[in-house]
């Protein structure tokens, strides 16, 4: 069995620790620091969610790749051939360090809550702990799952320009796609208010999220572990 | 007399303080419990009517010049949004466009959470909702993986939940099938005959309500009615009227015979030879081998063998989910298939296999569905031109221009020459997207569901330039279309995809 507590942490009060302890992050100069931060993270991810390998691999694989191109690329073209050659030698050794390792706790970071929450739970905590009004937060939740149907038009677009015999190119498709989804948001937001959507009125909710004290423990013991962190890295 | 449902008295409502009004001084009263079909040609301002009539406009945009609605007595102003869901609610034309969560159960909880419904009675009350519309197994599939027929019916299951007194149809059945209108239609009058709903449609086919609705309203140009009628005996006496309007009713097309058969036989043909057509749809890629079997059940057609003769119009008809628009896109080399397509002109066979892509779109053009996905340019002559530049590549761009614009005429589409095709209205862009097709010259023309939402004037006015050209320059036209009427007149050949078969129909004389 897996354990799921991080799942199960308000989302607001996740998304504010992790926020925070990327502002942090932002002051130090420790590439250990970074990558014991990444290193929390994924352990995290590994006890306290279900999220899959294959999932996860997806995301971070790429980060990898970024985070190695950033690294060697600060070692190479850092260097210049001058007599305090080794001053700057250990200088850009350092700073490589520091830059990708800062990519890879930032993308963990990251990861850490992308693959722990759930976008309508999160969508209504922000309206519960952070007085979102409806109005945005059903918007935007409206936009993200009208994304299947733009992909969809994206490429019978494209297959259009193709049949008529001109240039599959990016942008003549892209100025269809945008001229459509303008008039969709319209469609959209008149079959919403038919519904009785009031963007400001009252409303009762399904989802009721609150800070409970777990929460604000886990969020607590981060920050903690991070300054214990910071002392001692 | 009883309070009437709904009424309009003198509404004049228009988009742009200083423009022509699209609603001129309407008036009409529905009595409640009964079922309402308003009528007109497209353009006339049926879907600006609805929105008006739902509070929708001016709310987002307008102007209401003048005139007051009121439903059940009181003004429709008077309402919030909130408290006017219970008196009316709509359904819109397009069904990709209503929902705003993932899940058909969601979006219930949703319409639940607008109307202030405690969070313990929302799992039992979606249930409820969806039992009474018979779609309980849809609440937890993703809205964007069901068909236009199911979206429709989820709508209906929304409506029913919010317990709306009048329930508004915007062209209810525009992208819907026979089967899934037939479905939707017993629903429709179990919910006016059992709860009293009110039911106001908006429609510019009469076909479907025969023998549902209780009235229908016809609507001239600024939205005003022109006739009401009641009964099947006033309906054959304003018979005139709709026709003048452009106005389908039951049997207009079988009202002119055209003769069959007597076109230019010149062109390319396309022979079928045992393909299937698997279900799950995949790009073809060079590379990669087709599977070497597909089993009858996992295919949308499986072994069909068919003629598309030249010269000819060939229409595919059959329930909507058997797989006419995915015939289309393989004819057009976008799907897998196994078995041969051929494409005969006299003596020269060729395989669709071996075409090069370029090759295939240069023999084969097509209309697409959704007409706004398929613009080029951003100006409505340039959209024709563009075709007729491939086809008469040694002419000037001022011949170019008057082919352009004659062909234009010949729809209707004259006087928005100028315009950029985004601001047309859906009839006309699909008007606009098959001329495109044609202007392009290919010999193979491929017309996915060319008339929908068109009213009977323009899918005249369409289709006898859709013939017109193919007699005169021997086209190959396949179309797919659920007007079993219109197929039956203008196609030389009609074929039905049903249950992994093509079958040819044949005349019964």
């Amino acid at each position: 069995m897996r354990f799921t507590w991080l799942e199960h942490m308000n989302p607001s009060v996740k998304a504010v620790t992790i926020l925070l302890c990327g502002v942090v992050l932002v002051f130090t100069k420790s590439w250990k620091l970074n990558l014991a931060v990444m290193l929390v993270c994924l352990a995290a991810l590994a006890i306290g969610t279900r999220c899959k390998w294959g999932m996860f691999c997806k995301t971070f694989g790429p980060a990898l790749l970024i985070a190695a191109a950033v690294f060697y690329s600060g070692l190479v073209f850092g260097k210049p051939d001058t007599s305090t050659e080794q001053i700057y030698a250990a200088a850009t050794m350092g700073s490589a360090m520091l830059m990708s390792s800062r990519i890879l706790a930032y993308v963990s970071m990251g990861l850490l809550f992308a693959l722990s929450s759930d976008r309508e739970e999160f969508v209504a905590s922000l309206m519960h702990q952070c007085h979102l009004k409806p109005k945005f937060a059903y918007g935007v939740l409206a936009a993200l799952h009208l994304l299947p149907t733009l992909q969809q038009e994206w490429q019978e677009v494209r297959l259009a320009y193709e049949v008529r015999g001109k240039r599959k190119g990016i942008f003549g498709p892209l100025f269809n796609t945008l001229v459509n989804s303008i008039r969709w948001s319209e469609n959209v937001a008149m079959s919403m208010e038919s519904k009785g959507f009031d963007g400001d009125g009252e409303r009762s909710f399904f989802i009721v999220t609150e800070i409970r004290a777990t929460d604000v423990l886990i969020a607590a013991a981060a920050l903690m572990l991070l300054a214990v962190g910071m002392i001692l890295i | 007399m009883e309070q009437p449902a709904i009424a309009c008295k003198g509404v004049t409502f228009r988009y742009l303080e200083k423009s022509r009004p699209i609603l001129e001084d309407v008036s009409f009263s529905l009595p409640a419990g009964s079922i309402s079909v308003l009528m007109g040609s497209s353009g006339c301002g049926k879907s600006t009517l609805a929105s008006v009539l739902c509070g929708l406009l001016p709310e987002n945009g307008g102007f209401l010049s003048s005139g007051e609605i009121t439903l059940f007595g009181k003004p429709l102003k008077s309402f919030s949004p909130r408290e006017r869901t219970k008196e009316i609610s709509m359904m819109f034309q397009n069904p990709d466009l209503q929902f705003c969560m993932k899940t058909l159960r969601k979006e219930l909880y949703f319409c639940m959470e607008n109307i202030c419904i405690p969070r313990e009675e929302m799992e039992r009350r979606a249930e409820n909702a969806a039992k009474a519309i018979g779609i309980e197994r849809l609440l937890d599939r993703p809205l964007h993986t069901l068909s236009g027929g199911e979206k429709q019916r989820a709508v209906l299951a929304c409506i029913y939940l919010l317990d709306a007194k009048c329930i508004l149809l915007d062209e209810p059945f525009a992208n819907l099938d026979p089967d899934s209108v037939q479905e939707l239609m017993t629903l429709l009058h179990r919910l006016c005959r059992e709860q009293g709903k009110t039911i106001v449609a908006i429609d510019h086919m009469a076909d479907h309500w025969i023998g549902t609705a209780d009235r229908f309203l016809l609507l001239g140009p600024g939205a005003r009615v022109l006739c009401q009628t009641e009964s099947l005996e006033q309906f054959e006496q304003v018979k005139t009227l709709f026709r003048e309007q452009g106005v389908a009713y039951p049997g207009i097309w079988q009202e002119t015979e055209l003769p069959h058969g007597n076109a230019n036989r010149t062109g390319s043909s396309i022979v079928l030879h045992g393909l299937t057509m698997p279900e799950v749809p995949q790009k073809p890629k060079k590379r990669r081998k087709p599977a070497a079997c597909v089993a009858q059940d996992q295919s949308l057609l499986f072994e069909g063998n068919a003629v598309f003769p030249a010269g000819q119009i060939t229409a595919i008809l059959g329930p909507s989910g058997s797989g006419k628009t995915s015939l289309l896109m393989t004819l057009l080399g976008q799907r897998d298939y196994l078995g041969d397509i051929e494409i005969q002109n006299g003596d020269i066979h060729k395989d669709m296999r071996d075409m090069h892509p370029a090759e295939r779109f240069s023999a084969v053009g097509m209309a697409f569905q959704n007409p706004e996905n398929q613009f080029v340019t951003q100006n409505v002559t340039a959209e024709i031109m563009d075709g007729l530049q491939r086809r008469y590549a040694d002419e000037t761009p001022d011949t170019l221009r008057t082919r352009a614009i004659a062909l234009l005429d010949s729809c209707g589409l004259k006087k928005y020459q100028e315009f950029s095709p985004y601001m047309l209205s859906q009839g006309q862009q699909r008007r606009l997207a098959v001329l495109a097709v044609l202007a392009g010259g290919q010999k193979v023309l491929l017309l996915d569901e060319p008339t929908y939402g068109q009213d009977y004037r323009s899918a005249r006015a369409l289709m006898d330039q859709v013939r017109e050209q193919v007699q005169a320059v021997g086209l190959t036209v396949l179309m797919t279309t659920h007007d079993r009427g219109l197929a039956e007149t203008y196609a030389d050949v009609r074929y039905r995809l049903e249950g992994h078969r093509l079958t040819r129909e044949v005349d019964t004389l």
